[in-house]
């Protein structure tokens, strides 16, 4: 049981890492993420997308990247390069990547609901029924200590936060701002998108709405985790270990489920209305630059 | 300047995630009445095209009405539960001669519309609309949740079997009871454990309930959650255990892996209906479809000849007769307190 459990938590947990890691990445240079979901999906569907075409799950992941940094980068362009709400543009773009994939979805595989299952060969390689889970959840692991010590050792991770916290002053010091912002963004849609290629590949295939709202808790670990890489990942592990732990209290103690399934959300709230102290977001969050 | 460049941006994002939406999910364009032909909507539930399941056997209906019958057909695909009305609505103004509404989420939505358009006739499939335009098609589920649940348990070599159910909600709590008198009938003793995803569009977590099933012995699950249930029937073929479809025939999707398919033939339920439209002798009320009406029954193909054997078979037709014949009765509904 307790293995299970915590299998079942690394599963859950690695689209959750890899979505609120890029949260911290674009946040901390002070652009609000809500397009964490457009995310998922879009490396969901890039990933489907690959893998189906070259029979390669590695290519899929690729792909999934790939598109999800393209989502990103169309992000990134409109909160840098106007003056647009941050928290807008990324609802939208959630409502513009769940149209847009099911109407790619029509024209590339006249399938209304999900894309064919992938070739038996992929499933096996990459997903999390191999002995040791999923390579993706290793690397979602790996990508919390990358993160923090990329932005708290690097010069890029140094300039990113300056930005988040005062773009202004940054940019008297010779640091372009903007490109610093569209950088950061590009590379949250990168992470995240590995966490929509896991989606997939654990699914065997891409279907509609498949991102299921992770981008958003995603987005609540980031908050909770007062934009820490360490205390953002604690969270969202926490939250996968409260989705697992709710499914085997469902099923062994006969617990309501509506009572289980409340569980991560009933915590979210608790620990957000105060709970942790105060967060301190960075300073320029969701402040579009001049 | 900033301003508008602000809220011009805004409102082009917006007018473009709109206009994709509408393209993928608008009602669409009525087909232009034809002389003498049949005009028939469908507006599918929650989830639309693509589940591979309840939504595309409606399709498949609409599809052998439009080759068989000669009526015009289109369909909806409303994005959400709060768009079922307008849809319901907007094909009754454009003058259809029927309209369905494929779920009993859409319940309410339909009672509105019905109400206000007294003169086109609807159909509502799993629910009950009492309305003097209103045709209510409910399946007899349970008798074929029995028949395979029967299978699933004769098969099961730990004597566990699990169960799936998209939401907790009473029609589904129906396939449930009959699963579980089949999973009785089965095998004595046998016991079967129910598991509640809370959504009908996440494959994941379908994945992921499987493997807490198998964890706990399960060795068939059955699933009845939707897109969800295709994850189910994934995880089912990593755990090695079988699977089994529901609605369609979902034999297919892992041969091998899905021992047999609960089929419910929507497609049937909407053929007939257009037929009565069609020969003039729409009946609205109560229409009640199961096992002896061919639209309740279970799967067998060449994908899962391999495991379901000719002794298997034999039992289970001789279970199918039986409810056929009247002389055996499943129960549709739980025992007040029993189970959960």
């Amino acid at each position: 049981m307790i293995v299970e459990l915590a299998a079942a938590t690394l599963r859950v947990a690695t689209p959750l890492l890899f979505a609120s890691m890029g949260g911290v990445t674009s946040e901390r240079a002070g652009v609000v993420n809500l397009g964490l979901e457009a995310y998922l999906l879009a490396g969901a569907f890039g990933a489907a997308a690959g893998t189906l075409a070259t029979g390669s799950a590695v290519v899929g992941c690729v792909a999934g990247v790939a598109a999800a940094s393209l989502v990103a980068l169309v992000h990134g362009l409109i909160c840098t390069k106007t003056r647009a709400d941050h928290v807008v543009t990324g609802v939208a773009l959630n409502l513009l990547a769940d149209a847009a994939t099911i109407a790619v979805l029509v024209s590339a595989y006249h399938k209304k609901g999900a894309t064919p299952p992938f070739p038996p060969s992929t499933k096996e390689a990459i997903s999390g029924a191999a002995v040791l889970g999923s390579p993706l959840t290793w690397i979602a692991l790996l990508a919390v200590p990358l993160v923090a010590w990329f932005l708290a050792r690097t010069k890029a991770g140094l300039r990113l936060r300056a930005v988040g916290e005062n773009p202004e002053c940054a940019e008297s010091l010779g640091v372009n701002a903007a490109r610093v912002r569209l950088g950061a963004v590009v590379a949250a849609g990168a992470i995240t998108g590995l966490g929509g290629a896991f989606l997939a590949l654990e699914a065997g295939s891409f279907s509609k709405h498949m991102a299921g709202g992770r981008g958003y808790l995603a987005l609540a670990a980031v908050v909770i985790g007062k934009w820490r890489p360490g205390r953002v990942a604690i969270a969202a592990v926490a939250f996968a270990f409260l989705a697992a732990l709710s499914d085997h209290l469902q099923l062994q103690f006969q617990m309501p489920d509506q009572v289980t399934q409340m569980l991560p959300y009933v915590v979210t709230l608790v620990v957000l209305s105060g709970l942790v102290g105060r967060a301190r977001p960075p300073a320029a969050l969701g402040r579009p630059l001049n | 300047m900033q301003v508008t460049s602000r809220v011009r941006w805004i409102v082009f994002a917006l007018a473009g995630a709109l206009a994709l939406g509408a393209v993928v999910r608008g009602p669409g364009e009525a087909a232009a009445p034809e002389t003498g032909k049949k005009r028939v909507a469908v507006v599918l539930s929650v989830g639309g095209l693509g589940d591979r399941s309840f939504n595309d056997m409606a399709y498949e209906g609409l599809q052998a009405a439009r080759r068989d019958l000669g009526v015009i057909g289109v369909y909806g695909e409303p994005a959400a539960m709060s768009e079922d009305e307008r849809y319901l609505d907007f094909y009754a103004e454009q003058g259809f001669d029927l309209v369905f509404a494929v779920g009993f989420l859409m319940k309410s939505a339909l009672e509105s519309a019905a109400k206000r358009h007294p003169g086109t006739s609807f159909a509502i499939i799993d629910e009950q609309v009492d309305l003097p335009n209103v045709a209510s098609v409910r399946f007899r589920e349970h008798e074929g949740c029995y028949l395979v649940g029967a299978l699933a348990s004769r098969k099961s070599k730990t004597g566990t079997v699990g169960i799936v159910l998209g939401m907790d909600v009473p029609l589904l709590r129906v396939f449930e009871h009959g699963w579980n008198q089949g999973v009785a009938a089965g095998r004595p003793g046998a016991k079967s454990l129910t598991m509640i995803a809370n959504s009908f569009a996440d494959p994941v977590r379908g994945k992921e309930l499987t493997r807490v099933l198998a964890g706990q012995k399960a060795d068939v699950v059955f699933q009845a959650a939707g897109q969800t249930g295709n994850g189910v029937i994934t995880g089912a073929a990593e755990e090695k255990i079988f699977a089994v479809g529901c609605d369609a025939n979902q034999n297919g999707e892992a041969p091998g892996t899905v021992l047999t398919s609960m089929l419910k033939r929507v497609d049937v339920a909407v053929l007939g209906l257009c037929r009565e439209v069609v020969e003039g002798r729409f009946r609205p009320g109560a229409h009640s479809l199961g096992v002896k009406e061919g639209a309740i029954g279970w799967a067998l193909d060449e994908n899962n000849r391999g495991i379901v054997t000719a002794d298997d078979e034999a039992w289970l037709r001789g279970l199918e007769a039986k409810i056929r014949s009247g002389e055996l009765v499943v129960e549709s509904d739980a025992p007040k307190g029993g189970g959960k």
